[in-house]
């Protein structure tokens, strides 16, 4: 399956509907209207979109699991490009609001957080079906991110957290999902292949 | 003699020598120590007296010295819950044989803690530290030449006099932000009139007490008059009869509030976003057409949608991103008499990113911060979105704007506009190198031009002020100009004003007109000293409103 044809399905649409409109909100929200206001807008939107697109990353790579394998890489080309047309606001909120996080970093740790939470949506997936619990799976998905968050927290060192690491500068968070989202390509490229090799 | 009688003699010999020995390295260490010590001076203030919250001149001596930095470090923290505000002073200094003068004037703050040392990158050669209550923000009065005892009676019990040797006053306006009166009495020598120019200049009351001799002729030709004002201070000859009620008759202009007071609203605007409405419309537009391309586009839809994206995101980082990061907005204060000005100037600074921010010059933030300073530059590290106001060292300039003989004068190369007497109103605008009366004209409006509004509360009634941008010129009136319009302050219109010359003195009586009844009712006379050309005044005879006191 095409990242096209993927996106254009009904879900895909309406969840990007849905992050456009909470980037928008969290930005007008936060829009400075003095001119001695300091503008923050950036850390609201970057935090809402990293919150939401690793959320997104891991329900749709855990329901990979009740959907046809071949629209795995297709549903993750999809999330990425959800990051890509968030892009304008992104960057636009980061020129007015000049935070001291560079723009490489944040933008580099977008687009690796849905391939690493994607992969673990995977994971997380597979062993529920595995359990005959995947009914639990629209449960488990907020409580695994919020787990992971809450053990960032508990261990001091920022690994897992999507929000702490995207608006700082935190080099195991870095890692960790360089990590992960090598794992999860070395995975959909192995699956793909071994479909196409039963095909 | 018997073996152990000898080692035990020769062991005796051993442990005094070594005594010895090393009493005599501490002696040698000692005085080394103490000749270093003596080889490096450091002097702050007015022999020794620091006013705290103003510039202050400061001198190191080195001899025979290595190249040294000087570090003088201030705790400007108000409270102990707060954290501390570490400023600092740093000077390198080159060092090297013979004597070796450094002098700077830096801004001294209310100080917690006080410090300073002289090092190399190995050792502190001198230190030293200043007691918190040592912190008094009185100002000083400095009596040259002549012993404290002498004139101390001219001053209040608690005010803080200082005897200076006159040959050790500084040519340097900042020097004299902490002093209120400077004494000279002709005992000691003549000091050089460059140092007494610039501490009148500075806003000090200068007080010469005649008779003086002879070797103050230069001072004699710089106070031509009894009572007369240069830059922002007063110079005054006057007996020792008269000398207190001269000192107490003219006060010094408080600097710190006419600084204070060029920090207007204009000076603290921040940096414009654009509107919410404009954002939402762009946003949705944008968001609209995307998902319009993906829906419906297929992959060719899609490429269109992420190249939008980065078309969009290009736009809106050139049109979001202000051209300069770091505002700087500046306005200058002149306060000019007698050809010569002091110059005030106030900055601000509205830092965008979190940035460390470097100004050419001496200077120091309204409000405690910490920062750096050097000879060159002061360093200022600033937060992300942060504003600053900062207050430049004084500085010594010639007079750009002059009121004499009822007549204001444009000395500058720029066309002055906004001009205005306080106590008269608006005056025409003036041309470069243009002079104008001052006039009263019941048409012009004597309100007076906002950008003056918090600056005309701290100076003298019948002050011409005018500006070329953000320079803002005051020249300030003498002693019988200020209490003329003073005198004339009236509710109502002033009409033509009839002179008579009774004897040497010329005399006016004031026609005024009640505003509400109409009536026209004279005052009392008022005398003003004889002018070159009689039949001119500073008080060019139209009808004008003024305020009833």
């Amino acid at each position: 399956m095409r990242v096209s044809t993927r996106l254009c399905q009904s879900d895909m649409l309406q969840f990007m509907t849905l992050l456009l409109v909470l980037l928008a909100f969290s930005l007008v929200v936060t829009w400075p209207t003095q001119a001695l206001d300091s503008n923050d807008s950036w850390y609201a939107l970057i935090h809402v979109e990293a919150l939401a697109v690793s959320l997104l990353a891991l329900g749709f790579g855990a329901f990979v699991s009740v959907t046809p394998q071949e629209s795995a890489p297709a549903t993750l080309g999809a999330l990425l490009c959800f990051v890509v047309i968030g892009l304008p606001l992104t960057v636009g909120s980061y020129a007015a609001s000049f935070p001291a996080t560079p723009l490489g970093w944040s933008l580099a740790v977008l687009l690796l957080e849905p391939l690493a939470y994607f992969g673990i949506g995977l994971a997380l997936g597979a062993a529920f079906a595995a359990a005959r619990l995947r009914f639990l799976l629209p449960l488990m998905v907020p409580l695994l991110l919020g787990a992971m968050m809450m053990f960032d927290f508990w261990l001091g060192v920022p690994l897992f957290n999507p929000i702490l690491g995207v608006s700082h500068i935190a080099l195991s968070h870095l890692a960790m999902m360089a990590l992960l989202s090598f794992g999860t390509l070395i995975y959909l490229v192995r699956s793909t292949r071994s479909r196409e090799g039963e095909a | 003699m018997p073996l152990g009688s000898f080692w035990l003699l020769k062991s005796g010999m051993v442990v005094l020598g070594r005594g010895i020995r090393v009493a005599a390295l501490l002696l040698i260490s000692c005085a080394l120590s103490l000749a270093a010590a003596q080889a490096i001076e450091l002097e702050l203030g007015f022999r020794g007296e620091i006013v705290a919250g103003s510039w202050n001149p400061l001198t190191l001596r080195l001899r025979d010295q290595p190249p040294v930095e000087l570090v003088l470090e201030f705790d400007g923290r108000s409270s102990l819950r707060q954290l501390p505000k570490i400023i600092r002073y740093r000077a390198e200094l080159t060092g090297g044989n013979g004597l070796q003068v450094f002098e700077d004037d830096i801004f001294i703050p209310v100080w917690r803690t006080f410090t300073w040392r002289v090092q190399t990158d190995d050792a502190v050669l001198a230190s030293g530290s200043f007691d918190r209550r040592q912190a008094d923000t009185r100002p000083v009065h400095l009596i040259a030449g002549a012993p404290v005892g002498t004139w101390r009676s001219l001053f209040a019990e608690d005010a803080r006099v200082v005897e200076v040797l006159v040959g050790n006053l500084p040519e340097r306006v900042a020097a004299y932000s902490g002093v209120q009166s400077l004494v000279l009495d002709g005992s000691g020598g003549a000091p050089r009139a460059a140092a007494v120019a610039a501490a009148t200049a500075a806003g000090v009351t200068t007080l010469l007490i005649e008779p003086l001799s002879p070797s103050y002729e230069s001072l004699r030709a710089l106070a031509s008059q009894p009572v007369q004002r240069l830059g922002a201070g007063w110079l005054l000859r006057a007996s020792a009869d008269e000398a207190q009620a001269a000192l107490q008759a003219h006060t010094t202009l408080p600097q710190e509030a006419l600084v204070s007071a060029l920090l207007t609203p204009e000076m603290q605007r921040g940096v414009a976003s654009p509107p919410t409405l404009f954002l939402l419309v762009a946003l949705g537009g944008y968001a609209l057409l995307a998902l319009l391309l993906i829906r419906f586009g297929q992959s060719p839809g899609l490429l269109s949608g992420l190249t939008l994206a980065l078309v969009m995101s290009l736009g809106a980082w050139l049109y979001l991103r202000p051209e300069t990061t770091t505002v700087i907005r500046a306005r200058s204060l002149s306060l000019t008499a007698g050809g010569l000005a002091q110059v005030l100037e106030l900055r601000t600074i509205f830092q965008l990113p979190a940035e460390t921010v470097y100004l050419n010059g001496h200077a120091h933030p309204l409000e405690i911060m910490p920062y750096t300073q050097t000879p060159e530059r002061l360093e200022l590290s600033l937060a992300r979105w942060f504003q600053v106001a900062l207050a430049l060292r004084p500085q010594l300039e010639t007079a750009r704007l002059s009121l004499q003989g009822g007549s204001l004068h444009n000395l500058s190369e720029a066309r002055l506009v906004d001009a205005f007497v306080i106590g008269t109103g608006v005056q025409p605008s003036l041309a470069p190198g243009a002079s104008a009366n001052v006039s009263y004209d019941e048409q012009r409006d004597s309100d007076i031009p906002e950008v003056y509004q918090q600056l005309a509360a701290y100076l003298p009634v019948g002050s011409a002020l005018a500006r070329n941008g953000g320079h803002i010129y005051v020249a300030l009136p003498t002693a019988s100009e200020e209490s003329i319009v003073q005198q004339t302050e009236r509710k109502g219109w002033i009409s033509r004003s009839s002179r008579t010359k009774l004897g040497e003195t010329w005399t006016g009586l004031w026609g005024v007109r009640d505003r509400g009844s109409g009536v026209r009712k004279s005052l009392t006379s008022v005398p003003w000293h004889p002018t070159p050309d009689p039949r001119s005044s500073h008080l060019t005879p139209h009808s004008s409103r003024v305020s009833m006191p």
